[in-house]
């Protein structure tokens, strides 16, 4: 895991991009916690956070349960009001209405005013960001079939549309404009594996699109395949920052698989020895396959080589977690 | 796509007409809706029928009577139930400035609710002329008129600020309330001084009561004017010319209302982590 240097943020040349500079931020507690607690003690949800989100990038939030993400993404949308600290987007501060016509946001929780249709919606949208009446209906089109709404739906009330299909609308409204920065919180949450693949595809588009996101996600496995870079983020600080497009050089657990129709299996003792030589450790062992545990890239690389070049059939090599799993666990522990 | 168009007004009209359009397809609007205006409607045909003169005088409680139902259907949780819901975070995350959040949920209010006591009116009108052949619409018509249009957007103005400081539709509760203590200090305002000696037979309480009642006599038109404001015509002009006082503080009301909902809003924090 690479340790997050936090030294003062220095504004950036062009003034592009978001500054977050040491920001905190907390909140009054609430009357059940003061009845159960006993505490009226504020309670800190941002402590000092500093960040830096480069133009075009995309930078997965990540963290557990009350750690800050969303307290995070309220500040950057003027949503919320840090005590101290600054936050800027583009030079200017996240209230400013130039900067909101170029922002896109999906909440997590999200609610929509349920009497309309899917067009009404995002129509409503359309109009409210200021964009030219001429192309609304055109634009409306496009937006809903980039989401993959299917077209038969678009005229029903939204009060029928399940989960999912509310959250492929809220990301609809979120690219109206196609807007240079885009915040989204837990955009999958409740869609169906073939309608998180699409959403995965289009964000993965819009930031081949120079686009700059911001992910704020529990599901570890979608925000490693759009994110460029991610911040692990708990009790209101950023605790490590992982850069997803460097090679991975920490230890991890692979499960090597083998063909009993291909070659000569490996016995245990063999396989043990190829592996020590190699720089890693047999964890488990059964017939076909093998849990190993390798010390870095190399390693890995080095394990497979000399398997395939002494004939034994290696039919897949598959990461027992993955890289965020793993960035997760650590920055947990 | 095409480009933005930067826009920064007061009122905004995509927000004016989605809030029109919001109570249209409540589906709870239209039975309690129509339930309220037939009783109206009975009310005012009997009235002016058999009780009384065809268009009755703008007094207070004939107007307030009027204004009121309108306004308070529309009106609960105006602003209280979409910070409750949440729909506010996607709302502000497009290019609208709070104050033109408040005022145009404001004038969509008093414009519905004055288009319903205006049609209200013209079917008491219409009543008036068919019970009385000959009568034709007269100053009462026009006074009544001004009178609960301006009640629509006195009212409105008042469920808007509780609606920004209450959640859901508290403000309701809230607005019934503080009515209700402000008719108890006009009617208390209403005691004269010989009447003291009736009411109180002991000293203390004779004391009390002629230490209550001035206060209330110089609280309860303030009270009054800010819980549920209007325009009266007939008083306005009752001396020959306009009462440029009355109509200063009608407004000045309206404005105080809206500039503490404004603030108020400018102040709140939209995030559901706040919560």
């Amino acid at each position: 895991m690479a340790e997050l240097a936090l030294n003062p943020v220095t504004p950036l040349l062009d003034g592009q991009g978001i500054i977050i500079d040491s920001v905190v931020k907390s909140f009054k507690p609430s009357i059940r916690n003061i009845i159960r607690m006993g505490s009226r003690k504020r309670v800190l949800a941002l402590n000092e956070i500093s960040l830096k989100v480069l133009p075009g990038e995309a930078l997965g939030v990540i963290g557990p349960n009350g750690a800050g993400k969303t307290t995070l993404m309220g500040c950057l949308l003027g949503f919320l009001r840090p005590e101290r600290g600054s936050i800027y987007i583009e030079g200017l501060p996240p209230e400013s209405l130039h900067i909101k016509q170029m922002i896109g946001y999906l909440p997590e929780r999200l609610t929509f005013d349920r009497w309309m249709t899917a067009v009404e919606f995002v129509s409503y949208h359309h109009e409210l960001a200021g964009m030219p009446k001429e192309t609304r209906q055109q634009d409306v089109e496009e937006l809903l079939t980039k989401v993959g709404l299917d077209s038969n739906v678009w005229s029903s009330q939204l009060s029928r549309f399940s989960r999912g299909m509310l959250q492929r609308l809220g990301l609809a409204q979120s690219l109206i404009g196609k807007p240079k920065y885009l915040f989204l919180d837990e955009p999958v949450s409740g869609v169906d594996p073939g309608g998180a693949l699409q959403i995965r595809q289009i964000l993965n588009d819009l930031k081949k699109s120079g686009m700059t996101i911001l992910v704020n996600s529990h599901q570890l496995d979608q925000v490693e395949k759009i994110c460029d870079r991610v911040v692990f983020v708990n009790k209101g600080k950023v605790e490590a920052v992982e850069d997803l497009l460097e090679p991975e050089h920490q230890r991890r657990m692979v499960l090597i698989k083998f063909d009993s129709h291909e070659g000569e299996l490996p016995g245990k003792e063999q396989l043990e020895n190829i592996a020590r030589q190699c720089g890693a450790e047999i964890t488990s062992f059964s017939f076909l396959h093998a849990t190993v545990e390798v010390r870095d890239n190399k390693a890995l690389v080095n394990l497979v080589k000399t398997l395939v070049s002494e004939n034994h059939p290696v039919l897949e090599v598959v990461p027992q977690s993955g890289r965020l799993e793993r960035f997760f666990m650590e920055g947990k522990s | 796509m095409s480009a933005k168009i930067k826009k920064d007004r007061a009122i905004n009209l995509a927000l004016f007409k989605s809030t029109l359009e919001e109570w249209r397809y409540n589906p709870a609007f239209i039975p309690i809706m129509a339930i309220g205006f037939l009783f109206l409607i009975g009310y005012s045909i009997v009235s002016v029928t058999f009780v009384d003169a065809p268009i009755h005088e703008a007094t207070f409680s004939s107007v307030f009577w009027t204004a009121l139902p309108s306004v308070a259907l529309l009106g609960a949780g105006i602003i209280g139930k979409n910070v409750s819901s949440g729909i506010l975070s996607v709302l502000f995350a497009r290019p609208i400035r709070r104050y033109s959040y408040v005022l145009t949920r404001w004038l969509a209010l008093s414009v519905a609710s004055s288009a319903l006591c205006l049609i209200l009116l013209a079917i008491e009108q219409i009543a008036a002329m068919a019970a009385f052949p000959g009568i034709l619409p007269d100053f009462n018509t026009l006074s009544q008129a001004v009178a609960r249009v301006s009640m629509c957007f006195g009212l409105s103005a008042t469920f808007v600020m509780f609606s920004s400081i209450f959640p859901n539709t508290l403000d309701l509760g809230i607005w019934i309330m503080l009515s209700f203590s402000s008719n108890l200090i006009v009617e208390i305002s209403h005691i004269e001084p010989y009447m003291i000696s009736q009411i109180s037979c002991n000293d203390l309480n004779r004391k009390i009561t002629e230490f209550v009642v001035p206060i209330c006599k110089e609280l309860a038109i303030p009270i009054q004017s800010l819980v549920s404001p209007y325009l009266d015509l007939a008083y306005l002009t009752h001396t020959g010319s306009v009462s440029w006082y009355a109509v200063f503080t009608y407004f000045s009301n309206i404005g105080l209302c809206l500039l503490i909902a404004i603030a108020i809003m400018n102040r709140k924090e939209v995030s559901y982590a706040s919560k």
